[in-house]
C-alpha cells in the first residue's frame, strides 16, 4: 500500500506538459504504481482537454487535409507493441526503457563508496537541467545526515528506507525540499533500490545528495 | 473494448450519416464545440475501419480548434500547423488506444497536442505511463470521469478558473495557458519557488472541487 504520494502541483505539472523530462519520468513511474496519483493526473489532463475545447478555432490551411490523406494513404501503421518488462519485475515499463540490458539489475551499474551501485539516466541531451540516478543501497546503510537546497524526488522501488519523516517502501515517493535535514537508512533485510531526480544545479543535494556527489567523481 | 463503444454508438452514427446524405453539410450542424459523442463515433470509424471520410470529418471538427489552441499556447501559425498535422497523424495510427470509458475525446486530443508540443518545439524526451504495463496497479478509485462526469459537458474550465483567487489564477493559466513550468512561473512573478508550488497545491485541490461541482458561488 502506498503511503507517500506526489503533490499536487508535480502532478499538474506533469498533465499540462510542462514538468522537466526527469520529473516526468519519476511521475509516469509512480502512477503506474499508484492508482490514486493516477486519477489525479487524469483529472489534470480532463482540464487540459477542456482548455483545448475552449480554445477558440483558427482556419487551417486549405491544403492541410489533402497533405494528411496522402500521408495516410502511405502510412505503414505501426502495431502498438508491449515493451514486455521480463526481467526486472519491479521496475515500471517506463523506466525500464531507460536502463541498460542485463542479467540483473544493477550488472553494469557502476560501483561507488559503501557497497552502493548507481546508474545515470541520460536526460542531458534535451534537457541539461533534468537529472535522473538509479541508486542501489545495501541493507542497513546508514546515509550521513544532511540538508537540501533544493527539491529532490525519490521513487523506491524495491525494499525500502526509513528516515525521521518515516518509513518508505517500493512505489512511495520521498519529496526533499530545501531545509530539509535528515538521516536515511536503507532497509536491513532487502536494502533499497530507487530513482531520484533533481533539477537545477549539476550536483545532486537531496536525500542521498552526499552520496551522489561522492560518487560522482 | 472498442466494439462495445461502437455498437452503442450506432445511434449517433445513423443519425449523422441521414445528416450527410441527405444535405451535405453535416459540419454546419453540428455545434462550433463538436460533442463528445460524435467525435467518438469518428474515431470508432477510424480505428475499425480506417475510414477516410470519417477522418476528414474528424479533422474539420477539431483541426481549427486543435490550432487554434497551439496558437494560444504561443505556437506560430506555420509550426501550430505542422504540430497539427503530426497530431491527426497520430490519431490516424493510434485510434485504436482511445478508450472511451478512461478519457474524454478532448482529453484523449489533448494529450496527443501536449505530447507533439513537446516533441517538436521543446525537442525533450517526455517519459511516459505505459498503459499496457503490466505493472499497472489495479484502479481503487472511481475513474475521473465517474467522479465529475456529469459536469464534464457543462462547467466551463475558464468560468472554474476565474472562481479561484486571483493569485492562483494567475498559476493554473500560466500552467496551462502558457505551458510555463514553476521555476519560469517564479523567475516572471518574482516569486519564491516553493511559494509557487504550495499556491498551485492549493488552486489545484479548490479546482478540483469546483469540478466536481463541490463548491457553489
Amino acid at each position: 500500500m502506498i503511503k507517500h504520494h506526489l503533490h499536487e502541483e508535480i502532478l499538474m505539472s506533469y498533465a499540462a506538459g510542462n514538468c522537466s523530462p526527469s520529473v516526468s519520468l519519476i511521475v509516469a513511474s509512480h502512477i503506474t504504481l499508484c492508482s490514486k496519483c493516477r486519477n489525479a493526473v487524469s483529472i489534470y489532463e480532463d482540464i487540459g482537454g477542456k482548455v483545448l475545447n475552449e480554445a477558440s478555432p483558427v482556419d487551417v490551411n486549405t491544403n492541410t487535409l489533402d497533405i494528411l490523406l496522402d500521408k495516410i494513404d502511405t502510412d505503414v501503421s505501426k502495431k502498438n507493441t508491449l515493451a514486455v518488462n521480463k526481467i526486472f519485475k519491479n521496475i515500471p515499463v517506463v523506466l525500464h526503457k531507460m536502463l541498460p540490458e542485463g542479467n540483473s539489475l544493477t550488472d553494469s551499474w557502476k560501483k561507488g563508496l559503501g557497497g552502493i551501485k548507481y546508474f545515470d539516466i541520460n536526460l542531458a541531451d534535451s534537457n541539461k537541467n533534468s537529472h535522473a540516478r538509479m541508486l542501489s543501497i545495501p541493507p542497513g546503510k546508514r546515509l550521513p545526515n544532511h540538508g537540501h537546497e533544493a527539491q529532490e524526488l525519490t521513487l523506491v522501488l524495491e525494499g525500502g528506507f526509513s528516515d525521521e519523516n518515516g518509513h518508505y517502501n517500493a512505489g512511495d515517493v520521498a519529496i526533499e525540499d530545501e531545509n530539509n535535514i535528515h538521516t536515511p537508512i536503507a532497509d536491513s533485510n532487502e536494502g533499497c533500490v530507487c530513482l531520484v531526480v533533481y533539477e537545477g544545479s549539476l550536483k545532486f543535494k537531496g536525500l542521498f545528495g552526499p552520496v551522489l556527489n561522492l560518487l560522482k567523481i | 473494448m472498442f466494439l462495445e463503444n461502437y455498437i452503442e454508438t450506432v445511434d449517433i452514427s445513423s443519425k449523422l450519416q441521414a445528416i450527410t446524405y441527405r444535405q451535405d453539410k453535416v459540419f454546419s450542424v453540428l455545434k462550433p464545440a463538436a460533442k463528445d459523442k460524435e467525435l467518438t463515433f469518428l474515431i470508432g470509424r477510424i480505428a475499425s475501419f480506417k475510414d477516410k471520410t470519417a477522418f476528414s470529418e474528424l479533422f474539420k471538427l477539431v483541426g481549427p480548434r486543435i490550432k487554434g489552441y497551439l496558437m494560444k499556447l504561443g505556437s506560430s501559425d506555420v509550426a501550430a500547423e505542422d504540430i497539427l498535422q503530426e497530431v491527426m497523424l497520430t490519431v490516424w495510427r493510434k485510434s485504436e488506444t482511445f478508450d472511451r470509458s478512461k478519457a474524454a475525446v478532448s482529453t484523449w486530443l489533448f494529450t496527443i497536442a501536449r505530447n507533439k508540443r513537446i516533441d517538436m518545439l521543446r525537442k525533450e524526451i517526455r517519459p511516459q505511463l505505459d498503459p499496457l504495463d503490466p505493472m499497472l496497479s489495479p484502479n481503487q478509485e472511481a475513474a475521473a470521469d465517474d467522479i465529475y462526469g456529469s459536469n464534464q459537458e457543462a462547467i466551463k474550465i475558464s468560468k472554474a478558473i476565474e472562481q479561484l483567487p486571483t493569485d492562483q489564477a494567475v498559476l493554473i493559466k500560466m500552467t496551462y495557458y502558457e505551458d510555463k513550468s514553476h521555476s519560469i512561473i517564479a523567475d516572471e512573478l518574482k516569486m519564491p519557488l516553493g511559494t509557487v508550488k504550495s499556491r498551485i497545491r492549493l488552486a489545484s485541490t479548490r479546482l478540483r472541487k469546483l469540478l466536481e461541482g463541490k463548491i457553489y458561488d
